[in-house]
């Protein structure tokens, strides 16, 4: 028998139902996996009661309970709540802060017999590309520790690839799921916009964050979905939108798919590392018998700009609620109203974060809106209106994750610009509101993993996940 | 844009900087900034931006249990018989 530790999430849910494995004996492993690789940093906190919700489930499945996700071990970003358990966005203003109620994906889990092990590191509050803007310390590339698992959600995708849990849940903005699964070798789902609830994420940029996705096999990550999606009444902006039945979708019919490949992108990765890569998976594609066809993103190449005045513009606002009277923490050194706010924001923040609020504040400022936010926005609406002419062609459309393989720790942080360059193939999946599976494909520079992405229509995650379990199949092969 | 213009934007901000944090974050600043014109410098004429919010998403205006005040003060710095303490703001 496979190690416990090895096991999908869909074996460790039938195996425990079926009372081959208890609840308890996979926690159990995974935990002692977690302890075994600590020095990889990812994961900030194991729940100490994890075990103890084990047995309740092991308990409620002798009573005949039967979910999704019996059993089944998750690790989540540390800005997701869940109630009674500090949630902390990786930042030192909110070290001590406990979350009062469950988001919705947290109590989605909960019904289905989930059983959340910890939280997971990421770079604070989501922004960064690479973890290292963590409060509480990098966390470490899984197949080289000297470099990067990525980010923001870097402690999540190193959980996966260590076999921490079989799936763990990130957040998006720019490309905070793909970018990390890329580095890790493993899969990781950005949704639609709305197709998950964000009730009860600690919101960094709302109109661009979604939950994300990290597994180890398209079945686990199809699985995950078809849990946490569908319209919250919490959250405004979830969309009214079918849950389909993803896994039993897998294995369908790819023959007739047309696969797009935007002219513009094989433009971009000309001299890149990730340029042979994208070429070699097209090739393999055409060797599948899958047809590929030529379209055109002409404003493509201003997704990065794009999303550097949509994102900052937001989380400027967004942030502006951690004052110091609220939130856990205030300066011990401030004197009046005016001392509160600004040193206990300037104590608490990280660099990265400043940055970003002080950017944000610039383009939302009298004089420059017009000239920036508001341009941003318009480019944001034709770059929709480019997608779906594109998608008039195709069904899914093809663009390399990452520029290359994850970068050594320290490398690029004296340069910012340099760190956000790392989001020009993710982030205009986010402006567009689209969905887009990274998955493992191809070796870089050390032999390190590379991953390409599968974009498709709004809402059209059934799609992306069949071509990407045939792909999956056809690479067992 | 230049040092005094940063130092506007930290006041906007709610955010303290040394000389010194000043004078890196400024040439960061200005890459930044370089970034950003390309999207304003770009030609897509015939598209624009209006804002509009869809009514229709929201949910129904009806009254539910709330969370309890000791629950909702778990997390705040400074509490005084159920109610949140600041400094004195008039003298």
């Amino acid at each position: 028998m496979k190690e416990i530790i090895k096991l999908s999430a869909v074996e460790i849910r039938d195996k425990v139902l079926a009372k081959e494995l208890s609840a308890k004996q996979v926690c159990t492993a995974f935990i002692e996996q977690i302890k075994k690789n600590e020095k990889y940093n990812a994961v900030l906190e194991v729940f100490e009661d994890a075990v103890f919700k084990a047995e309740e489930i092991d308990k409620k499945i002798s009573s005949g309970f039967s979910g999704k996700l019996a059993g089944v071990p998750i690790i989540i970003k540390d800005n997701i709540l869940y109630k009674g358990k500090i949630c902390s966005c990786s930042s030192k203003f909110l070290e001590n802060y406990v979350a009062q109620y469950d988001s919705t994906v947290v109590k989605k889990l909960l019904q289905e017999g989930a059983i959340i092990l910890g939280r997971a590191n990421m770079d604070e509050f989501a922004m960064g590309s690479s973890t290292e803007n963590s409060a509480f310390g990098v966390t470490h590339n899984p197949i080289d520790f000297d470099r990067v698992p990525g980010g923001s959600s870097g402690g999540s995708a190193c959980a996966v690839a260590l076999d921490m849990c079989p799936i763990a849940l990130g957040t998006e903005t720019g490309g905070s799921v793909r970018q990390p699964a890329s580095y890790c070798g493993v899969y990781g789902l950005k949704p639609s916009y709305g197709r998950i609830s964000r009730y009860g994420i600690v919101a960094f940029a709302s109109s661009l964050d979604q939950v994300g996705i990290f597994s180890k096999n398209v079945q686990d990550n199809a699985l995950m979905l078809e849990v946490i999606a569908g319209k919250d009444e919490n959250d405004s902006t979830s969309a009214n939108e079918k849950v389909e039945n993803y896994t039993q979708e897998l294995g369908g019919n790819v023959a007739s798919f047309k696969v797009g490949v935007p002219k513009e992108i094989l433009q971009m990765s000309k001299g890149l590392p990730c340029e042979n890569n994208i070429k070699n998976f097209l090739e393999f594609l055409k060797a599948k018998k899958i047809e590929i066809v030529d379209v055109s993103i002409k404003e493509i190449g201003l997704g990065l700009a794009t999303y550097y005045i949509i994102a900052p513009a937001e989380a400027a606002s967004n942030l502006a609620r951690f004052d110091g009277v609220k939130y856990t923490t205030r300066s011990k050194n401030a004197r009046n109203l005016q001392e509160i706010y600004k040193k206990s924001r300037s104590e608490g923040f990280g660099k990265e974060v400043k940055r970003r609020i002080m950017l944000g504040n610039y383009v939302l400022s009298s004089g420059f809106y017009d000239a920036y936010y508001k341009k941003a926005k318009a480019v944001q609406n034709e770059l929709i209106k480019q997608f779906d002419d594109a998608f008039k062609q195709c069904d899914i459309i093809v663009l390399p994750t990452t520029i290359g393989t994850a970068y050594k720790i320290g490398s690029k942080s004296n340069n910012p610009v340099d760190t956000y360059k790392e989001d020009i193939f993710t982030v205009t999946a986010n402006i567009a509101g689209l969905p887009s599976l990274s998955i493992p494909f191809g070796k870089g520079e050390n032999n390190l993993p590379l991953g390409v992405q599968l974009m498709a229509k709004k809402f059209d995650e059934k799609s992306i996940y069949k071509l990407a379990k045939f792909i999956e199949s056809s690479l067992g092969e | 844009m230049d040092i005094e213009e940063i130092k506007h934007l930290a006041e906007l901000s709610k955010l303290e900087f040394s000389d010194e944090e000043l004078a890196s974050f400024y040439d960061e600043f200005c890459s930044l900034i370089e970034l950003a014109n390309t999207v304003k410098d770009a030609d897509i004429s015939g598209s624009s931006y209006v804002e509009s919010v869809d009514m229709s998403q929201l949910r129904e205006d009806k009254a539910k249990e709330s969370m309890p005040v000791d629950l909702l003060l778990q997390n705040t710095p400074a509490v005084k018989k159920d109610c949140i303490v600041v400094p004195r703001i008039l003298e």
